[in-house]
């Protein structure tokens, strides 16, 4: 495995197709459903459900080994946990900013913050178990792709069909939901349920991306692509095939990129690959890059 | 002239950050000393932005002068009433806290508030008479009782050239009537009064002038002379046979 | 109780956490009232990249080179976050998202490809914060005091000095920024001197506190005080009082009560104090008396 190249064209074995192609449907739909989240300018709640799933986490830990299950290290009991504090998380940011007179980035910084502490600290008593399997925990929180099993991918492809079929049936109402939610509910829409579907299905994204990018990391995946395909296209079907088009690429190569080279840490590798496009964008951009943009300013001027 | 205008601005024009269409283009005008003037237009006319053009909340092309000077020099001399909607009602201040804002910039950095300054305050809250208010957290006073809150902190301020958003945007009768009270009490005094309006219908008695726009200015001059169908329909885009109805509601 | 182990170990953690809490909900209120707490968690985030490059330039873990770079780091993150809301108009949550995904994860990148292990600069301080690490050789004296804890606390006295001095300003200025602007008081300027701090602070609380529980150290005082008080004089006092006594609160339960119910380990301090603030924060979004 020291050609990239070759890395790239699927030809570094089995093992390693299997982490690029889970990479690849992995990006493919953190920026599909995060375009929704991009527009309706409410990204970080992502980031809050991310550290949400840290206590639970922490709590399918435990409990799986008080069942003596694996010593603990259990995907299903993880996963499950990491799921359902985030839920809990989710509905948290939503009864702080109905039910109390704070703003809502005080209640998503809340409840990132305070969840996050609840697994620190039982990630804390977790460490002085003494247990052989709790360095694997440590994963989660900055991502690990290399020791990818053939279920992980498996989850990864499944969800992945889920999130695009999502977003496929329910394209039309997402859009509404994300641009104008009040004329949404007018419409007689049921807002509160796609709401909830179009939250769930991001959480899936962020439970199966811990693993892989860590949930510090995740965000990443959901707001760039988006942010970048903004930068070439002002209308929604192709800057959705175009987010889903650089997320899927960007995870790809860089998925392959540390795999090449070994020091270099998936997610933060992939995030670096992101950056690189969004830089690139950033200058080039045909609807708001900053080349086009004084272009057009002429133009109204004179 | 004699003196220079309080407020003289010329060749005013502005286009918000990444949109094509100008918001303003070409405005100027003068107001005259010790006048009312009102800006009339119709939504999206750029009549907000006309103000926090000219008191330089926003940046546009042009020139703005106050009394013949830039804003900073003369700063203590305008005062400045937001649109209610702006405001963050929440905030734990009390209306007396929020009257006494109208002194810090006479104050200054690192200056303290005093016992003249508390007594100041509220004289001007009694003026408007919310005195007996003076210690309830500002989101619990009723609308006009928060615009008298606003108008207080103006007075106190003892500007030349008043300048508000909206003064009676979701206020009662009652309210209505002590702030009309008042603003005759200014005119009386010399100052100088420039207010965003939007009811057609109490234009004509409540200003001496009316500045019309929509986008570019249509009209400036007196106000009972000024609003007449021709002008409203230009400015309203409204066919010939509507200004009638336009002008009453 | 004084004896030297407490002086030597708790002592400083106590000290430490306690200054954190302190400069942290005083400035927490400004990102609170200006509806742009996520910013502390973008810029806490940046703080790391400083720090590894700051290492891979410089060579050495010296506090103050430490102390440099991350500061640069933040203020290029606060550079990038403006360029990308005002050129790029990306919205503002995501702009922050964007910047603090990249400053750490090229932190992350740095430190695991050019660095490596066996430099005692981890990601796991940043992520777990480590309170109880601070060791204090010599008790009472000066010299041996942990260099963090001096200039956290000179911090700290400047943030009581800012709020006391321009107490004035800073309800202007939070309260409504234009007509502050007009009256002669430039919110860019105060604002800007404000962020500056609230780097140095986030600089401070990096190892000892950890990037993203520092969060909690920003918003939850500010938050729980604003569940009990109409004024902002009260306001300030009471998040104040909220995250020194729960500072001290969280660190006992962390290292003591754990010993208490028998078991011989600790938790980790700075998880319980941001955990204790936490739950008062429920407690009082349910049951004080200005929670609507």
């Amino acid at each position: 495995m020291d050609d990239l190249g070759a890395i790239l064209l699927l030809q570094g074995g089995f093992a390693l197709n299997m982490v690029l192609f889970s990479a690849l449907c992995l990006g493919a739909c953190a920026a599909l459903i995060g375009v929704f989240f991009y527009l309706r300018k409410d990204i970080l709640i992502a980031d809050a459900l991310s550290h949400a799933t840290l206590p639970g986490i922490g709590a399918g830990f435990l409990l799986a080994l008080a069942l003596g299950i694996n010593g603990g290290m259990a995907p299903a009991f993880l996963l499950i946990g990491a799921f359902a504090s985030a839920v809990l998380g989710g509905a948290g940011v939503q009864w702080i900013t109905r039910h109390t007179r704070l703003s809502h980035d005080s209640a998503i910084a809340s409840v990132l913050s305070v969840f996050y502490a609840a697994g620190i600290v039982l990630f804390s008593g977790i460490q002085r178990l003494d247990n052989a399997s709790q360095a694997g925990l440590n994963h989660f929180l900055l991502g690990q792709i290399a020791g990818m099993q053939v279920h992980e991918a498996f989850m990864i492809c499944a969800l992945s069909i889920i999130v695009l079929g999502g977003c496929v049936l329910y394209f039309r109402d997402f859009l509404l939901l994300s641009f104008d939610q009040t004329y949404a509910q007018c419409l007689g829409r049921p807002t509160t349920r796609l709401d909830k579907i179009m939250l769930g299905l991001m959480l899936g994204v962020i439970c199966l991306g811990l693993k892989t990018v860590g949930l510090v990391l995740i965000l990443a995946l959901l707001v760039m692509p988006a942010a970048i395909a903004r930068f070439w296209s002002a209308r929604i079907v192709p800057m959705s095939l175009l987010s889903v088009l650089i997320g899927a690429g960007a995870c790809y190569g860089g998925a392959a990129l540390s795999a090449f080279y070994k020091n270099a840490p998936t997610g933060s590798t992939i995030i670096l690959v992101l950056a690189a496009m969004l830089v690139f964008s950033f200058v080039f951009g045909v609807q708001k890059g900053l080349l086009f943009m004084k272009r057009g300013a002429n133009y109204v001027g004179s | 002239m004699s003196s220079p205008s309080p407020l003289l601005v010329s060749d005013l024009s502005l286009r918000y950050p990444g949109q094509m269409d100008m918001a303003l283009e070409n405005i100027s005008f003068s107001l005259t000393s010790g006048s009312l003037t009102g800006v009339i237009g119709p939504n999206g006319a750029g009549k907000s932005t006309l103000i926090k053009a000219a008191l330089g909340l926003l940046k546009p092309q042009g020139e703005i002068l106050f009394w013949g000077q830039s804003l900073k020099a003369v700063r203590q001399r305008v005062a400045y009433v937001p649109q209610r909607t702006q405001v963050d009602w929440d905030f734990p201040v009390s209306a007396l806290d929020v009257v006494q804002m109208g002194l810090y910039g006479q104050i200054g950095w690192l200056g303290r508030l005093r016992k003249e300054h508390k007594e100041a305050a509220l004289s001007a809250m009694e003026r408007l008479r919310i005195a007996d208010l003076a210690q309830r957290q500002i989101g619990n006073l009723s609308g006009g009782q928060q615009q008298r809150v606003f108008l207080a902190r103006m007075l106190l301020q003892n500007a030349d050239l008043c300048i508000l958003d909206e003064p009676f945007a979701g206020i009662d009768a009652a309210a209505e009537e002590i702030i009309i009270n008042l603003f005759q009490e200014l005119k009386s005094e010399g100052k100088t009064i420039l207010m965003v309006h939007h009811d057609l219908q109490t234009a004509a008695t409540l200003f001496d002038d009316i500045i019309l726009l929509n986008k570019t200015l249509l009209y400036h001059g007196s106000a009972s002379e000024g609003l007449n169908d021709e002008r409203l329909r230009q400015a309203y885009h409204i066919p010939a046979f509507e200004t009638g109805r336009a002008a009453h509601g | 109780m004084l004896d030297h182990d407490f002086m030597a170990l708790d002592a400083p953690a106590l000290m430490l956490g306690v200054l954190a809490a302190l400069s942290c909900s005083l400035l927490g209120n400004i990102l609170f009232f200006r509806r742009q707490v996520m910013l502390g968690d973008a810029l806490s985030h940046s703080v790391f990249p400083g720090l590894v490059i700051a290492y891979l330039l410089g060579g050495s873990l010296a506090p103050p080179l430490m102390f440099l770079g991350a500061s640069a780091a933040v203020l290029c993150a606060l550079l990038a976050i403006r360029l990308l809301e005002t050129a790029g108009r990306v919205p503002s949550s995501a702009a922050m998202a964007i910047v603090l995904s990249i400053f750490f994860a090229l932190g992350v990148f740095l430190l695991e490809n050019q660095v490596g292990g066996g430099v005692h600069l981890d990601t796991e301080h940043a992520l777990y914060g480590a309170l109880e690490l601070s060791y204090w050789p010599e008790p009472f004296t000066w010299a041996s005091l942990p260099l963090n804890i001096k200039s956290l606390g000179f911090l700290t006295i400047l943030n009581i000095l800012l709020f006391f001095f321009f107490f004035k300003e800073i309800r202007l200025i939070l309260f409504n920024s234009e007509y502050a602007g007009l009256a002669g008081f430039s919110p860019q300027i105060f604002i800007s001197g404000v962020l500056l701090l609230i780097t140095l602070v986030l600089v401070g609380c990096f190892d000892s506190v950890g990037v993203i529980l520092v969060l909690a150290f920003l918003v939850c005082p500010a938050a729980c005080a604003r569940m009990l008080c109409d004024r902002l004089e009260q306001q300030i006092l009471y998040s104040a009082v909220i995250g020194i006594s729960m500072a001290v609160f969280g660190y006992i339960a962390a290292t003591r009560f754990p010993l208490w119910l028998g078991w011989e380990h600790s938790l980790s301090a700075a998880g319980v104090i941001a955990l204790t603030l936490g739950l008062l924060q429920v407690t009082l979004m349910l049951w004080g008396p200005r929670r609507i």
